[in-house]
């Protein structure tokens, strides 16, 4: 009998430590996102040696003044370290795990591994949003009180639902209708905020916008930051919890509805919190891609398609790359900085089409 | 368990698919569904196992309207082998087995000890034990279509839907799916496309022609030479075969008269 019950559990015995495998490299990515961080911080056209920015952000944190740093430094550099860096790093890390976490589970909810929020069209609506709030806002007065991040998110509502309302139309929602509602949308608010944009004549509005639709971190300020990291938090903490939900909608839709998934019910779902964080992020530092496309991507390489494993990994590594992007960013140019857009689009593309290679090589048979 | 369906009507588009089609699987009956190509078995099955809704009509199962039954709870009574297996992720064959489980867990529940023997029971009933820990997206077409009735029997129904379960299988593993589901001794709608297996295996048939049903009964007692020329438009030949006990069934080339 124990016998017999010994070769029951094997199976489970080898999910058990495979499962501690796993555990093993997700506290090994957390202590290497965090890692990320604090050397992040220490990196930037203006050279601040690491150790004090380390004091500095001790100082603020806990109010130890180690080495008497408080003494040595300019306020001039603990404003570079306090104010500046520190939020956009932690600005970067919540951004890029919240591309990443929206791409995988857009992927896995319409069934195609090329979907991401960019790709369905919520951050096109998003930036019609920001670019009506810009322009037409700030020019004729109206809506003032009423900032550009919460335009940009009723632009990502409303494109999800104008995706949705489209795929829906003519019976049950296909994954192909919702991919080409997706493409629908991106094509027309991009021609929209165009449009406004031609109108509008305005020189500053239409540079700001540009700089809007190539993405920049660079914006993140404390009182800015509380808004994104909070929602972001929460939504990433929603999807940790769906991950079997997320793995019988890779199976397919007549496969989900036989397993008892509410597809319809669960895709508005997603689809609602997917627009909540793609016009949190729209709002804060614009539209760049390829971060929710080429994460999912890799950590499914690393991992496997697992969503109890695929989630938390693409939480960490998206933010571990946005980090470094940022970084990059900040200071690859000599002046100034370049878009994190470029940067994620230069790293991103090359990838994608690496991806496509090798796919159509061993396609169904990977 | 037991299913009925009252007035069944399903329209696609401005077609009728299904005219007023009524039926009932009984506890641990095995009924089959025959007909040509297009002449709504597909369709009939979808509605049970609720991907499309009725147009008009009642589907009852265990004595409740389906509509009032919550998706996640006529899972635990109704499992699925579709026609639906193409996925482009690598799940191992006992994870996606395991996936039978869903509609028993609660949102964060987990697989027990108890989850993986169901599982691991239900992958040798289709035998394929050795090939667990194998990635599913390698099987071949029959292989997969074992997998995904291991991974219906998980979800430990009391009525298994059947979409033409074994149109990837050579001969063996047709006669073996189809043993393993009448062995199980719970409720069974099949759509089949080959008369002599509905004839072995069926305690009940019934017949569609464009979304009606022709006939229904004992196979032996209905599947005549008439009725096949009437619903697929071939003639044949029907006999008793002595030695086996089972329906032997004919056919003539399609113009014997040109």
């Amino acid at each position: 009998m124990t016998q017999l019950k010994q070769r029951l559990s094997f199976e489970y015995d080898t999910a058990i430590q495979k499962n501690h495998v796993f555990l093993l490299l997700l506290t090994g990515l957390g202590i290497l996102a965090l890692l990320s961080m604090l050397l992040a911080v220490g990196l930037g056209t203006v050279k601040i040696p690491p150790d004090i920015a380390y004091k500095i952000i001790a100082y603020k944190l806990f109010h130890l003044n180690i080495d008497n740093v408080m003494s040595q430094v300019s306020p001039a550099h603990m404003d570079i370290i306090w104010q500046i860096r520190l939020p956009r790093v932690i600005l970067s890390a919540v951004v890029g795990a919240g591309l990443a976490m929206c791409g995988t589970v857009m992927q896995a909810s319409v069934q195609n591994p090329l979907a991401e929020p960019y790709i369905l069209g919520i951050s096109a609506g998003a930036s019609l949003g920001a670019t009506f709030s810009i322009l037409i806002g700030s020019a004729s007065g109206l809506f003032f009180g009423l900032g550009t991040a919460f335009w940009a998110f009723i632009g990502a509502l409303g494109a999800s639902f104008f995706v949705l309302v489209l795929s829906g139309i003519g019976g049950r929602m296909s994954t192909v209708k919702m991919v080409l509602s997706g493409s629908i949308a991106s094509a027309l608010f991009i021609a929209l905020s165009n449009l406004l944009i031609y109108l509008s004549n305005d020189a500053e509005g239409i540079r700001s916008v540009t700089f809007w639709n190539m993405g920049s971190l660079a914006a993140a300020k404390w009182d800015n930051l509380m808004l994104p990291v909070f929602g972001i938090a929460l939504c990433c903490l929603f999807f940790l919890f769906q991950s079997r939900t997320l793995n019988t909608l890779l199976l397919g839709e007549e496969a989900a509805v036989t397993l008892g998934i509410n597809l319809t019910k669960v895709r508005r779902i997603y689809m609602i919190i997917t627009a909540l964080i793609t016009g949190l992020i729209v709002s804060v530092c614009g539209i760049f891609g390829f971060v929710g496309l080429v994460i999912p991507h890799v950590v499914r390489g690393l991992v496997g398609s697992d969503h109890r494993r695929l989630m938390p990994g693409t939480i960490l590594i998206g933010s571990i790359f946005l980090i470094w992007a940022d970084v990059l960013a900040r200071i690859i140019l000599k002046s100034g900085e370049l878009p994190i857009g470029i940067i994620t689009a230069l790293v991103g593309a090359p990838f994608f089409m690496y991806i496509l290679f090798k796919q159509s090589f061993d396609f169904g048979s990977k | 368990m037991d299913l009925e369906l009252k007035n069944i009507n399903v329209k696609l588009g401005d077609r009728n698919i299904i005219q007023d089609i009524s039926m009932a699987v009984a506890k641990g009956e095995f009924v089959g569904i025959i007909g040509p190509n297009g002449s709504g078995k597909s369709t009939l099955l979808r509605t049970i196992y609720r991907i499309i809704q009725p147009n008009n009509g009642t589907i009852w199962l265990d004595g409740k309207n389906l509509k009032d039954i919550k998706l996640s709870e006529s899972a635990k009574k109704m499992g699925v082998v579709g026609q639906f297996n193409s996925i482009n992720f690598d799940f191992t064959v006992l994870d996606m087995v395991l996936m039978g489980r869903t509609p028993h867990k609660s949102l964060l529940g987990s697989d027990t000890p108890a989850d993986y023997a169901i599982a691991m029971e239900s992958i040798r009933k289709v035998g394929m034990e050795k090939h667990a820990n194998r990635s599913f997206s390698t099987l071949s077409g029959g292989e997969k279509q074992r997998i995904i009735l291991a991974r219906a029997l998980t979800q430990q129904p009391q009525l298994l839907i059947l979409d033409e379960p074994t149109n990837h299988l050579d001969i063996k593993y047709q006669l073996q799916i189809l043993s393993i589901v009448k062995s199980l001794g719970i409720g069974v709608l099949a759509a089949l496309h080959d008369l002599s297996l509905a004839a072995m295996y069926c305690h009940k048939l019934y017949v569609l022609k464009e979304g009606n049903v022709i006939t229904s009964g004992v196979p032996n007692e209905i599947l005549t030479p008439e009725l096949v020329q009437d619903v697929y438009e071939i003639e044949c030949d029907i006999q008793e075969n002595p030695a086996t006990g089972y329906l032997s069934i004919t056919y003539y080339p399609a113009c014997r008269h040109a």
